[in-house]
């Protein structure tokens, strides 16, 4: 059995009397690309912001390369990138700068590491535009440029082609591909548009109302001639997302 | 840390309002200028004037205000725009983070302080209100100094309260509050608010004309009312932040 990058066991997350993630059993291996579908209020963000310690869990279990994360943020936070929901930077400040920020942060050049970032996520470097007058599609790419600025085991992204052009996306799934296939890159990505995860995913797990009701590996997906659509729809009972 | 406070002063480019704020230690001298000028004084005590320069309404509201209106903006920023959930994930700590914020306000109240005191030796000593003399101006900045390091210390709460709470209205009003409470209670009581507690500090040598107290001057209790202020600040903050895991 290949390693699992992420593991959870009977994760949950309660709002009052509200339970917004029920029992999540996740299991993410090593190099692959897990995508997780689900609508809007499903329970991917909040998910995601339990694996990153960002939210306490009510109940269960979360493993991020073998080790709680809680003591541990230190050892385990480098070597994860993440972008949750929409990415937030200075307004007052251009997009090579916000980046300097972080890289500076995490005692990484500057100069090498930001410029790299930005010309993988298709961002010129030393602009003079402020994030405060970005489009979301640019806005998104320097939340991905952050994510990626010091080359991280582990990619957590929530959403990355919101607001990209189909070019963008296009560019987007062949990034996300060669990091994982050429530098063993284990990336969870969430999203509601079905096809492009099709084309993407290694396997993918299906949330609906906080559950994780289904995963499913999409060579065997393929072979049995089953569309992403159909199958989202048959385990949902639901009528599809995009 | 060091990083962590170099990316602080970083993040403050373009900010316009920084300027105004540094602009503002230049208010009371000018109306220093104005009063003096208005009765006639063709000479001045340099302690008098600068009670009214930089002593006075600076040190007691106009510094307070700034700092706690500065220490929201710094903070209510990063959290409306969900930064601060990126600065977790470099990761930073909680007391670097509340530390480095804190040297923000120490820097900018330092800062100010001395440039009150620039603005005060040319607003004095140009209009011819007070003679020029090296021992005059090395007491001002001596006495600017003190005031910068320990406001800031007594502005934590603030700071606090900014970074515990979810919005900036309460911390903004608090501001006005809590600066406006050091005020009154300077001659009721000096040992039970940090700002009431700096002025205790700052009048033990009583070469500061004028103000109205009815204690007398105890460092000891006054450093003691500042620092326990000071870590029930911080000790909230590290419970609310730690809440998050």
């Amino acid at each position: 059995m290949k390693e699992f990058v992420i593991e959870t066991r009977k994760l949950t997350k309660c709002y009052g009397e509200q339970t917004v993630v029920k029992e999540v059993d996740l299991h993410v291996r090593k190099g692959e690309i897990y995508g997780l579908l689900g609508r809007n209020g499903a329970g991917k963000t909040t998910l995601m912001k339990m694996l990153l310690g960002l939210t306490p869990e009510t109940s269960g279990e979360v493993e991020v390369f073998g080790r709680k994360l809680r003591g541990q943020e230190k050892q385990i936070y480098p070597q994860i990138g993440a972008m949750i929901e929409a990415p937030g930077f200075y307004p007052n400040l251009t997009g090579t700068e916000n980046l300097e920020i972080f890289a500076r942060l995490r005692g990484m050049k500057r100069e090498q590491t930001v410029k790299r970032a930005l010309a993988v996520v298709g961002l010129p470097y030393r602009d003079k535009k402020l994030f405060g007058n970005y489009s979301l599609g640019m806005k998104q790419r320097l939340g991905i440029a952050n994510a990626i600025l010091h080359d991280p085991k582990l990619l957590i992204l929530d959403e990355p082609m919101n607001g990209l052009d189909p070019i963008g996306i296009a560019e987007m799934r062949g990034f996300l591909v060669k990091l994982s296939r050429e530098q063993g890159k284990t990336i969870l990505i969430s999203s509601h548009i079905l096809s492009e995860i099709e084309l993407v995913a290694d396997r993918v797990g299906i949330m609906d109302h906080g559950a994780l009701l289904a995963q499913k590996n999409m060579k065997e997906l393929k072979k049995g001639e089953e569309t992403l659509e159909t199958y989202f729809r048959n385990v949902t009972g639901g009528v599809g997302i995009a | 840390m060091l990083r962590l406070i170099e990316t602080e002063f970083y993040k403050l480019r373009r900010k316009k309002s920084v300027w105004m704020m540094v602009l503002a230690a230049f208010l009371m001298p000018a109306l220093s200028v104005c009063y003096f000028g208005y009765l006639g004084q063709a000479e001045v005590e340099p302690a008098q004037f600068y009670k009214w320069s930089a002593f006075g309404y600076t040190t007691w509201i106009i510094l307070p205000v700034i700092l706690g209106i500065f220490a929201t903006m710094i903070v209510y920023e990063e959290k409306r725009l969900q930064i601060v959930r990126q600065i977790w994930l470099v990761p930073v700590k909680e007391e670097s983070y509340f530390f480095s914020k804190f040297c923000m306000i120490l820097v900018l109240s330092v800062g100010f302080m001395m440039l009150t005191a620039v603005a005060s030796v040319l607003c004095s000593v140009l209009p011819g209100f007070v003679p020029f003399r090296l021992e005059d101006m090395m007491y001002l900045f001596e006495k600017c100094m003190e005031i910068g390091i320990l406001l800031a210390f007594a502005m934590l709460p603030i700071l606090a309260l900014a970074i515990v709470g979810s919005g900036y209205v309460m911390p903004a009003c608090m501001t006005v509050v809590y600066a406006l409470a050091g005020f009154f209670l300077m001659p009721v009581n000096m040992y039970v608010h940090p700002i009431t507690s700096m002025g205790a500090i700052l009048i033990r040598k009583k070469d500061i004309p004028g103000l109205l107290v009815t204690q007398e001057s105890c460092v000891g209790k006054a450093v003691l009312c500042i620092f326990v202020w000071d870590i029930i600040s911080f000790g909230l903050v590290k419970y609310q932040l730690s809440k998050r895991k």
